[in-house]
């Protein structure tokens, strides 16, 4: 199994070495292409699968060549669109990979983390609350810390803290939550309806206080698909889906800022010098794509605002094209299925319910972000997991990664 | 490099994505039959004998549809002892037994962490079941039949 | 386990999710990615202007050239309404304009044939344009404009090349996008090229072409008589101030700029006649090698009333019209003994300091005879030497002109041909509402001309 990893990590780093070479050897870019970072992130993902390996940690193999490859890619991306910005992006990969054998190592048994649910919860709350009140507002959303010159996202964290604390409640309480309204008992399910309103009052009130629609939908998706794997209750996740979208769209109709986002998303071109201008120039952006692409550094994706951030995907899908965006796309959803099949075989439901639900998150931040970046629903302020520019984005990610890891590796243990 | 070399390089690295995601489909596909743990020996009954039957309904993908005699006592729960291995999260060791008493089967919930259901109904201690009653253990259904 | 059904449901359903993005990303990058390819807010489809190539005046001084990714245009205003513009926000205009299939760096290559085109070509610069301008003398051409609204146009005789053309009033090219708000609605039309371009009534400068038609269809037996007005079907036409010229020779006819005796020629030409010589003099075309140029106008007259408008055609009024270009143009035929050449503004293409392209001078096209020629070159002599044309100096042969318009005061007209005995070029000089072309046209083409033969 390790041989595998290690041969499959080895042959994404080639292909990550080539794609540099082309987005830096290309006549527009100025600047010599950065090998010694290359070299050093790649012993970091080598020495990351050898230490787990070595302190029989390891877990699914095809996890950590999948990130390498979607981290690779952005961070050529990002490299080739500012080398500042990929010079930081170096950084916070050996960062995450660091934070990534940390985890791994620290949560021997991940059961125990049931126990911390309500600190979690609590955690949790209090940062959200601390930056809706205290953040910095950019853009017209309040979803950052600056504390000197550092920007730091909280709800990365948050979004973490809250599948531990939804997977230990739901393995606790869920079962209480199968019967009652809508099915054949006929009785009120009212930690079902408490729980499922209490996620409804947080989404719509990220909606209001931070004003960004990614982040409530992210929130509002986790929520109920998670409940959804615990309970099964399609009927009531239905309704608070509704409910949600009631709340967003009055949500929308109240706040100019959200609507503005609307506005640019169903006619960027209408304004397209100044509220339109950042969805027009990335529709611009895949357009001068087209099929193959303009080819790693031969295209014009800095002309996109945010084009490190919110917008690299379709800086990706500038100069790889339609083939290269769509193989994007696949990495993701190998991803996706391959953490799924770390929920199916975790030996136990709350391990389920927390792979799950990291999968579910990954599942729907990028999901949500490239929906927003292609013009299928509003622009929104999330980032693209392991391949947008980004510190915090990028520590959760890989902290994400080594919970996967550690659940299935508890496969081979007897429980 | 020269722009014709770019040119192609632009293909081949598209070409190179690509392999690699195939490497990496095969290695996920090579994977996917689930090694579940081997099924617990089904206990040999003839199908059609008389008396209490006790049949799982829905939950469990390897007992679903099966039925198992119920001539003595029966231990229900996910320690090795229990005759009726509910390898459900929410079962307990020794969760519950059963005892069949003539005209109905007695079920008795032997203090389990996530208790018996009859319906949304918790047993409390024990309690005699008619021929169809149901009762379920986390996700697993079970019915009681009596064949004449 | 049940959970884990669930489990398996969702991710199915997220997974197909992943579907949605590959159909926009189809919709948008294949299906109409061309659409939106060529969306005039789209500033990847703008060229790069560092890949622009320059232009160039006959002696190869730079015109326009890009420097940071600014257009910048070493003459400033005294070429501007000729070379036009070209920036980011506003798109191109004038030559810039017209000329940027040359000029234009090409886009970064997309396909294979693109490609190897470019390895061939070495650079996706654009072509370097030689105009036949000379940088000084349109300087010297503009500044001789001064405030006034009008223009100026040199023609080099034995080439036909254009080696000026002023154009007043101008613009700086260099802070046009902050006054371009202000530029395109004023009334005084800077943005336009008036040399080649705007198109005027003739007035009596026109005599040239009506006094070479009359002497070709040997119908100009004098002499003359002018009674200072001449009847046409209910209309009068009048010299100016009624004033009347008596017994006049076709020569003095022109010298003093007789209405009577050319409106009377025009008649006697027909409507039908004189439109075919404004035809052969290559008025009514636009000249193929200035970009941009204005075809003139002759008029038709309703029916009924062709005698009126050829009457007032060959005195250069009503709905004659003629650019500055085409009046140099016909004084050219007759400097050169009747020959005319088409007028040339660009002179070659570079690439890289290498020629690759140049235009050909002519074909020459015999218009009138040499005699006829002749003849109206000593008329014109005689207009500056003794005529209305005097404030034009030595050495200059020519004609004035003062051309009533719906405008306001006359446009003050002269044009000519020097030197007088042996000409070398032809100059047009048009001052817009100025009055009187003897008194405010002709100083001004003496001095242009004079600056042209130096």
């Amino acid at each position: 199994m390790r041989a595998r990893e290690l041969g499959l990590l080895a042959a994404v780093l080639a292909v990550v070495a080539m794609a540099l070479a082309l987005a830096t050897r290309s006549p527009e870019f100025r600047g010599p292409p950065p090998w010694i970072w290359l070299v050093v992130q790649a012993s970091a993902w080598l020495i990351a699968s050898l230490v787990l390996r070595w302190k029989k940690a390891a877990g699914d193999p095809l996890l950590l060549p999948l990130a390498c490859l979607l981290s690779g890619l952005g961070w050529v991306m990002v490299w080739r669109l500012d080398p500042t910005l990929g010079q930081r992006q170096s950084l916070w990969i050996l960062v995450g990979l660091l934070a990534f054998i940390l985890t791994a190592l620290a949560v021997r048994d991940y059961r125990r983390l049931e126990d911390y649910k309500y600190l979690c919860l609590v955690c949790g709350v209090v940062l959200q609350l601390a930056v809706m009140l205290l953040g910095t507002e950019i853009n017209g959303a309040r979803l950052w810390f600056r504390v000197g010159g550092m920007q730091f996202q909280p709800v990365e964290v948050v979004k973490i803290l809250m599948i531990l604390f939804l997977a230990a409640f739901l393995r606790r309480y869920g079962r209480w939550m199968r019967l009652g309204l809508l099915s054949r008992e006929g009785r009120l399910p009212r930690r079902a309806l408490l729980l499922l309103g209490l996620g409804w009052l947080a989404a719509e009130g990220v909606l209001i206080l931070q004003k960004d629609l990614g982040m409530a939908l992210l929130f509002m998706g986790i929520f109920l698909t998670m409940f959804y794997m615990a309970t099964g209750r399609t009927d009531l996740v239905l309704v608070a889906g509704f409910l949600f979208v009631l709340g967003a769209v009055a949500g929308l109709l109240a706040f100019s800022h959200v609507r503005v986002r609307v506005y640019a998303w169903l006619d960027p071109f209408a304004d397209a010098q100044n509220t339109g201008y950042q969805m027009s120039q990335a529709l611009f952006s895949l357009g001068w794509g087209g099929l193959f692409g303009t080819g790693l550094g031969m295209g014009e994706p800095n002309r996109v605002p945010e084009a490190a951030t919110d917008f690299v995907f379709v800086a990706l899908a500038e100069e790889l094209g339609f083939v290269g965006a769509v193989a994007i796309l696949i990495a993701f959803m190998l991803l996706v299925t391959r953490s799924f099949r770390v929920a199916m075989r975790a030996p136990d439901e709350f391990g389920t319910l927390l792979a799950g639900g990291l999968s579910v998150l990954i599942a729907w931040q990028s999901l949500i972000l490239i929906a927003g970046t292609v013009k299928l629903i509003p622009m929104t302020g999330i980032t693209l997991p392991f391949v947008s520019y980004g510190g915090s984005s990028m520590l959760a990610s890989f902290v994400i990664l080594a919970l996967l890891t550690r659940i299935s590796a508890r496969r081979e243990e007897p429980c | 490099m020269s722009e014709i070399t770019l040119f192609y390089l632009k293909f081949l690295l598209l070409a190179g994505v690509y392999t690699l995601l195939g490497l990496l489909i095969r290695a996920l596909v090579r994977d996917l039959p689930m090694p579940g743990k081997p099924a617990s020996e089904p206990i040999p009954q003839a199908q059609d004998a008389p008396g209490w039957w006790l049949a799982v309904l829905q939950g469990q993908e390897r007992l679903e549809g099966r039925s198992l005699r119920l001539q003595e006592e029966l231990l229900l729960g996910r320690a090795p002892e229990c005759q009726v291995q509910v390898n459900d999260p929410f079962a307990s060791a020794r969760h519950a037994r059963l005892v069949p008493r003539g005209e109905g089967v007695w079920l008795e919930d032997l203090g389990s962490t996530n208790g018996t259901y009859l319906g949304a109904e918790v047993v409390k201690g024990g309690v005699m079941l008619p021929e169809g009653g149901r009762f379920s253990i986390g996700d697993v259904t079970f019915e009681l039949v009596k064949r004449a | 386990m049940l959970i884990k059904r669930r489990v398996r449901r969702l991710a199915i359903l997220l997974i197909s999710l992943y579907l949605l993005p590959v159909g926009q990303l189809w919709y948008y990058q294949v299906l109409i990615a061309p659409r939106l390819n060529e969306r005039p807010e789209n500033s990847r489809s703008h060229e790069n202007l560092e890949l622009r190539g320059r232009l160039l005046d006959r002696q190869g001084k730079v015109l326009a050239r890009t420097d940071k990714g600014r257009r910048v245009y070493p003459l400033g205003a005294a070429a501007a309404p000729l070379l036009g513009y070209v920036t980011e926000r506003l798109g191109s205009g004038g030559l810039e304009g017209e000329l940027a299939r040359s000029l234009a760096g090409r886009p970064r290559p997309r396909t294979l044939e693109q490609v190897r085109r470019l390895e061939r070509e070495k650079s996706r610069r654009g072509d370097d344009l030689v105009l036949t301008l000379k940088a000084d003398l349109q300087l010297q051409a503009f500044e001789l404009l001064g405030q006034d609204r009008g223009a100026i146009l040199v023609l080099d005789l034995p080439t036909g090349d254009i080696l000026a053309a002023a154009s007043s009033p101008g613009f700086d090219p260099a802070t046009l996008e902050k006054s371009w708000q202000r530029l395109s609605q004023d009334k005084s039309a800077p943005l336009i090229d008036r040399a080649t371009q705007g198109l005027y009534p003739p007035g009596s400068c026109f005599k040239i072409l009506t006094m070479a038609a009359a002497l070709e269809s040997s119908q100009a037996d004098g002499p003359f008589f002018c009674a200072g007005s001449l009847p046409v079907t209910g209309f009068e036409l009048s010299c100016d101030g009624a004033r009347a010229h008596g017994a006049l020779t076709l020569e003095s006819a022109l010298a003093v700029s007789c209405n009577v005796t050319f409106a009377s020629l025009g008649r006697m030409l027909g409507q039908k006649g004189l439109e075919d010589w404004i035809k052969s003099f290559g008025l009514l075309e636009a000249p193929t090698r200035v970009p941009l140029a204005a075809a003139g106008h002759a008029p038709r007259g309703r029916p009924g009333a062709e005698e009126v408008a050829a009457a007032q055609a060959a005195i250069g009024q009503a709905d004659m019209l003629v650019s500055p270009l085409g009046m140099a143009r016909v004084a050219a035929v007759i400097g050169r003994g009747g020959t005319d050449l088409p007028p040339r503004l660009l002179k070659a293409v570079s690439r890289d300091g290498r020629t690759v392209d140049t235009y050909p001078v002519g074909p020459p096209r015999q218009v009138v005879s040499a005699a006829t020629a002749a003849t109206v070159l000593q008329a014109m002599r005689a207009a500056v030497d003794r005529g209305t044309g005097g404030a034009a100096g030595a050495g200059v042969a020519g004609k004035t002109g003062t051309a009533e318009n719906p405008h306001g005061p006359p446009h003050a007209w002269f044009v000519g041909v020097a030197p007088a005995d042996a000409p070398r070029v032809a100059v047009a000089v048009i001052l817009e509402n100025k009055g009187y072309g003897g008194q405010h046209a002709a100083p001004v083409a003496g001095a242009i001309a004079r600056a042209a033969l130096r």
